[in-house]
């Protein structure tokens, strides 16, 4: 039989478990478009063609002995360069560990497996989760597949840039503020960031440990939805996961938003919001109101302090849990280190990119001595105040809406001079991870330049379905999120 | 007191010694014996081989997270609640942020400003006085691995088998005014730990360390003064050397008009003498800040009832009752409280006999040999209470001697015979009989004149001549009191 | 709160932070400080005086786990990734204080 064209990787899922697919098919027709797409963007740091195969094979081999298919077999997916998987490297697109092999895998990649699903690499992103642009990749510059001249978003580029150029599989992605949201939106695909402590954190690599959640990036909420279903839970390793049940979520998406009601936050369309972001944006919540949402504007009176407090949060955090990389038990270690103190200075200074130095150095700044309280325990007092906000209007709505970033992607180097302006692109997405809420981000249309634009969608803590259920709406009734990126020389419709 | 190495500047004399009080407060790390970690599942024994027992937890590998172990935190309740402490209701972790090639995350897992017991007191003997000593806090962390710094080599090694281990920190308040004190305190609080099971304490392992803050100040001042830390104290003896010659050092200091700089010291045992180690300006600052993987705890009343329940009497409360109810000197005291399954086994023996001293004696003189002959504990030996009572009731009501006595405990252990039975196999049954005493001592009088003089004569060792000889006639048979009864009424 | 970003504040938490900054890298630090000190100014606007900070994001307390062992990695597996070992060590330089005192801890032998 010919190569399959694969739209999902919910179709992947069905089609091998009807025996339409064996794993084998999937997994070549699939690594067949890596191939050909990924010279272009530079999504993936390290591909797993063999050790794909490998386990397609096993997979195979298992249901042809009369064994049952595991709920995702011959799903492929990929994991962020910050998420400890077995297979090669897990490098964080960091100098400093540049060929670190993890002893363990991360507990989120370790139940896609159990579940059947097949790692096929590791996609690149900024340093750390540093970076809303990818740009910060100590390895290389992902592109955006809809511009190559522009960037992909960050700081899960590789993984967002990959899921809009190839159907069919889930990506792993991390958010810190922002960081699978916005580039979903930059990318055209969907990104869901899930609700602090749904997602166990053991095995990614720690940027700020109270506003870190691993989310999957796909091309659909569907998909989201499946992958979603598969990693969430608690987890005996990770203490910050919540014990609170995990729904289907597949099933959930077939509850719609009929009469749900749906608030549009005032103070998500500031001055710094261009124009057809706006419009796209308004559009959608136009859509849901068709849909049968009740819309009404809601208020986030402290939208504004959100930036500057998770600047000063995820930096003091940081400059915490990057302190494990000094060269002595793993790493990179600098040549010929003169002292115990030269060993330190010199690893770091060599091993770590610009845009992580200058975080730790603000973060080791704001919990210092005599600034403590001036910085970090004012930024969690304001923190209380952005969670309020939320709670207040959650009294009155079940779930906000607003634009995911307030520009489209931008050109490859045009925020690299100053980084307050690569900051001010998470303005919008910074508030969920501090209030630890679920977001989502989905295509909801395109600019006259044909870049994407996403629309950003939160609900209460552990109501990730009901924002899975927002985006999946939102799909079924338009087709931006079935567009496919030029990079691909897919035409519009979709067809191969 | 330890040997003073020539050329060290001498000791104060005892009237500059008598112008200061010291003002010591102790830092004792006491590590847990719990089976596991204490954020991770790896085992928790002393002497493995290096770096065997780790994981990616302990090791601080990439993406890895602290779990706490539910047993150490219930082993830090149960040392606050036998100190008197206030058990935190609500208590949480904090980052200690330093680095060290022994603190593989480069911060450590501690408590900062809400420790998990507040307050709290130590009362234990010393000098023969009373004593309490209050303390400010304890608090849960996690130990730091080991750096040994190799032999002629540009090298250090790290070894993280210790990574991780669950340590509890007790700070004393500085109520402590001598060396002596600080040693019995500290004695008396690794005692209340092996008691409550909750550590084995042992120094020389490592799992009991003590840092001490010592200062002076005019004798009758209330004011507390410059103080300095020192560390790198490894045994009990060690504590009492360090802080002899810091105290003295401080006088030396003071008298000669200097101030005390306000340092960390280490104590260099091998020349006995406290040295600084870190300059004023290399202060750490550890940056501390609520750690953000682990979930505060909240200890209710339900959870403090079931953790008071079974909790054994401290030490010094079995001490007291030993002495005041008992009778016992504190020596007798003290040791038999060293060892709890002991003093546990002696409450049982006293519910079967009043004789308090006579059992101590045999605990003390027989049977910790035993114990420590055949490396058991005291109830492997096969002795239970009530056949150390046995043995005691036949010496006391005569039946054997004392010495008969010690020659039949070897064969009452791990045997159920009856004594009587062993007694007789053995002839050792002493002889009180009234009669048999009579002819004995009769003989001995007629056959000793001179000696009988020196009796009435009131010359000191004519009696236990007598006795003795009265033994050897009967071979050890007949009982000494009894027998010196007889002299006295024979001779007059 | 008016701070002054000095080369000695910079100088000293790069020394909290070890990292050896290059001067180049130190100057453009000094600047991102004093970026992040306007950006972050406003909220000096909001009145915290009643507000609790938010330490904890979830609702949990009292997560604990069994003392029960699970297997080590064994030493070859915690040193597998290690930049340099001697034997089953971790190696590094010879620990000694420096002439401020930094990095003289107690020493054990072994």
């Amino acid at each position: 039989m010919g190569a399959p064209t694969i739209r999902s990787a919910l179709e992947i899922r069905d089609g091998v478990r009807s025996g339409k697919w064996t794993c084998v098919e999937a997994i070549t027709a699939v690594m067949e478009q890596v191939r050909k797409a990924n010279p272009k963007i530079d999504a993936l740091n390290q591909v797993f063609a063999d050790e794909a195969l490998s386990a397609a094979r096993e997979l195979d081999g298992r249901r042809s002995r009369g064994e049952d298919l595991a709920p995702l077999a011959g799903v492929p997916f990929t994991a962020k360069d910050n998420i400890c998987t077995l297979e090669g490297n897990t490098t964080a697109a960091s100098k400093i560990l540049h060929n670190h092999r993890a002893v363990y895998p991360a507990t989120a990649v370790r139940r896609l497996q159990a579940a059947g699903a097949i790692l096929v690499g590791k996609s690149n992103m900024d340093e750390f989760g540093m970076g809303s642009s990818t740009e910060n990749s100590s390895v290389r510059v992902t592109k955006n597949p809809w511009r190559t001249t522009h960037v992909p978003g960050g700081s899960s580029g590789g993984a967002a840039a990959l899921a809009a150029a190839v159907r069919g599989m889930v990506h792993l992605g991390s958010d810190t503020g922002g960081s699978i949201r916005q580039p979903a939106a930059y990318c055209g695909v969907t990104g869901l960031k899930p609700t602090y402590g749904r997602v166990s954190r053991y095995g990614l690599l720690a940027f700020a440990s109270s506003l870190d959640q691993i989310g999957p990036i796909a091309g659909s909420a569907r998909d989201c939805a499946l992958a979603l279903g598969a990693i969430a839970g608690t987890d005996p390793m990770d203490s910050t996961t919540a014990p609170v049940p995990v729904p289907d979520y597949l099933a959930e998406l077939a509850k719609g938003i009929k009469g749900l009601r749906l608030g549009v936050v005032r103070e998500y369309f500031p001055e710094g919001v261009e124009a057809e972001v706006k419009e796209r944006v308004l559009e959608a919540v136009e859509t849901f109101r068709g849909l049968g949402a009740r819309v009404e504007e809601v208020s986030f009176p402290h939208a504004a302090y959100a930036n500057p407090t998770y600047v000063l949060v995820s930096g003091a955090e940081a400059s915490s849990n990057l302190a494990r990389y000094d060269g002595v038990h793993y790493g990179y270690r600098t040549a010929n280190p003169r002292s115990l103190i030269d060993l330190y200075a010199r690893s770091r200074v060599e091993g770590f990119g610009p845009e992580v130095k200058r975080r730790i150095m603000v973060g080791t700044f704001v919990l210092s001595s005599g600034y403590y309280d001036a910085f970090y325990l004012k930024a969690l007092k304001v923190r209380r105040l952005i969670r309020r906000d939320f709670e207040r209007a959650f009294e009155r709505v079940d779930a906000v809406i607003g634009p995911t970033s307030p520009v489209p992607a931008f050109p490859i180097g045009d925020r690299m001079d100053d980084p307050l302006k690569l900051y001010a692109v998470d303005v919008l997405t910074v508030a969920a991870n501090l209030a630890s809420v679920p977001g989502i981000s989905f295509p909801c249309g395109f600019t006259r330049d044909k870049l994407p634009v996403g629309a950003q969608v939160f609900a209460r803590p552990f109501d990730d379905a009901v924002v899975l259920r927002f985006a999946h709406a939102f799909q079924e009734a338009t087709a931006h999120h079935r567009a496919e990126p030029a990079v691909c020389g897919w035409k519009e419709d979709g067809r191969g | 007191m330890g040997d003073r190495a020539a050329g060290r500047a001498s000791a104060p004399h005892g009237s500059d010694a008598a112008k200061y009080e010291s003002v010591i407060g102790l830092e004792v790390h006491v590590q847990l014996s719990t089976r596991t970690k204490m954020f991770c599942r790896c085992q928790n024994r002393f002497g493995a081989p290096p770096n065997s027992q780790t994981c990616p937890v302990c090791l601080g590998h990439p993406g890895t997270l602290p779990v706490i172990n539910r047993a150490a935190v219930e082993s830090a309740v149960r040392a606050g609640l036998a100190c008197g402490s206030e058990i935190a209701r609500y208590t949480k972790f904090d980052r200690k942020n330093y680095y060290y090639p022994d603190l593989p995350k480069n911060y450590q897992i501690s408590q900062y400003d809400l420790p998990i017991c507040a307050g709290g007191v130590v009362d234990f003997f010393s000098g023969g006085r009373r004593r309490r000593v209050g303390l400010v806090r304890i608090h849960l962390e996690e130990d730091a691995g080991k750096n040994i710094h190799a032999a002629g080599l540009p090298e250090s090694h790290v070894d993280l088998n210790r990574a991780g281990v669950p340590l509890l920190e007790v700070v004393s308040a500085p109520d402590l005014r001598t060396p002596e004190e600080a040693g019995a305190y500290l004695k008396m609080l690794r005692l209340i730990m092996v008691h409550l099971g909750v550590s084995d304490c042992n120094m020389e392992e490592g799992s009991l360390r003590c840092d001490a803050n010592v200062s002076i100040r005019p004798r009758g001042s209330d004011q507390l003064e410059t103080r300095t830390e020192i560390k790198n104290i490894n045994s009990f003896s060690f504590v009492m050397s360090a802080l002899e010659y810091e105290i003295g050092r401080q006088i030396e200091v003071r008298e000669g008009g200097g101030k005390i700089v306000q340092e960390t010291r280490l104590y260099d045992s091998a020349r006995d003498e406290t040295r600084p180690m870190r300059g004023k300006e290399e202060a750490h600052d550890y940056r501390y800040f609520p750690e953000p993987d682990l979930a505060p705890i909240e200890i209710d009343e339900g959870w403090l009832a079931r953790l008071r329940e079974g909790m054994p009497p401290l030490p010094i409360a079995r001490m007291d009752r030993y002495m005041n109810e008992c009778g016992l000197p504190y020596y007798d005291a003290d040791v038999l409280v060293q060892d709890r399954q002991v003093a546990e086994y002696f409450e049982e023996c006293l519910k079967l006999s009043p004789s308090a001293k006579a059992l101590s004696n045999w605990l003390i003189n027989e049977v910790f040999g035993l114990m420590n002959q055949q490396k058991l504990g005291i109830r492997e030996l096969g002795l239970p209470p009530g056949r150390l009572v046995e043995l005691v009731q036949s010496v006391e009501s005569g039946t054997v001697s004392k010495a008969g006595g010690r020659d039949l405990f070897p064969r009452i252990v791990g045997s159920t015979r009856p004594i009587a039975e062993i007694v007789a196999e053995m002839g050792i049954a002493q002889v009180s009989d009234d009669s048999f005493i009579r002819r004995e001592v009769e003989a001995v009088v007629a056959e000793n004149p001179s000696v009988v003089e020196d009796l009435r004569k009131g010359k000191k060792n004519a009696q236990n001549f007598l006795v003795g000889q009265v033994m050897r006639r009967t071979k050890g048979k007949a009982n000494p009191a009894a027998v010196s009864e007889m002299i006295g009424k024979i001779t007059g | 709160m008016a701070i002054e970003i000095t080369d000695e504040l910079v100088a000293h938490v790069a020394r909290l932070s070890r990292l050896g900054l290059s001067s180049a890298e130190a100057a453009e630090i000094k600047g991102h400080f004093r970026k992040i000190l306007e950006f972050v100014k406003t909220l000096d606007q909001l009145d915290l005086k009643d507000v609790d900070p938010s330490f904890f994001p979830l609702a949990t307390h009292n997560v604990f786990r069994d003392d029960e062992v699970a297997p080590s990695l064994g030493a070859d597996g915690a040193l597998r990734n290690a930049p340099a070992r001697r034997g089953d060590h971790f190696m590094v330089p010879r620990i000694v204080a420096d002439a401020s005192g930094v990095g003289g801890e107690p020493e054990e032998s072994a």
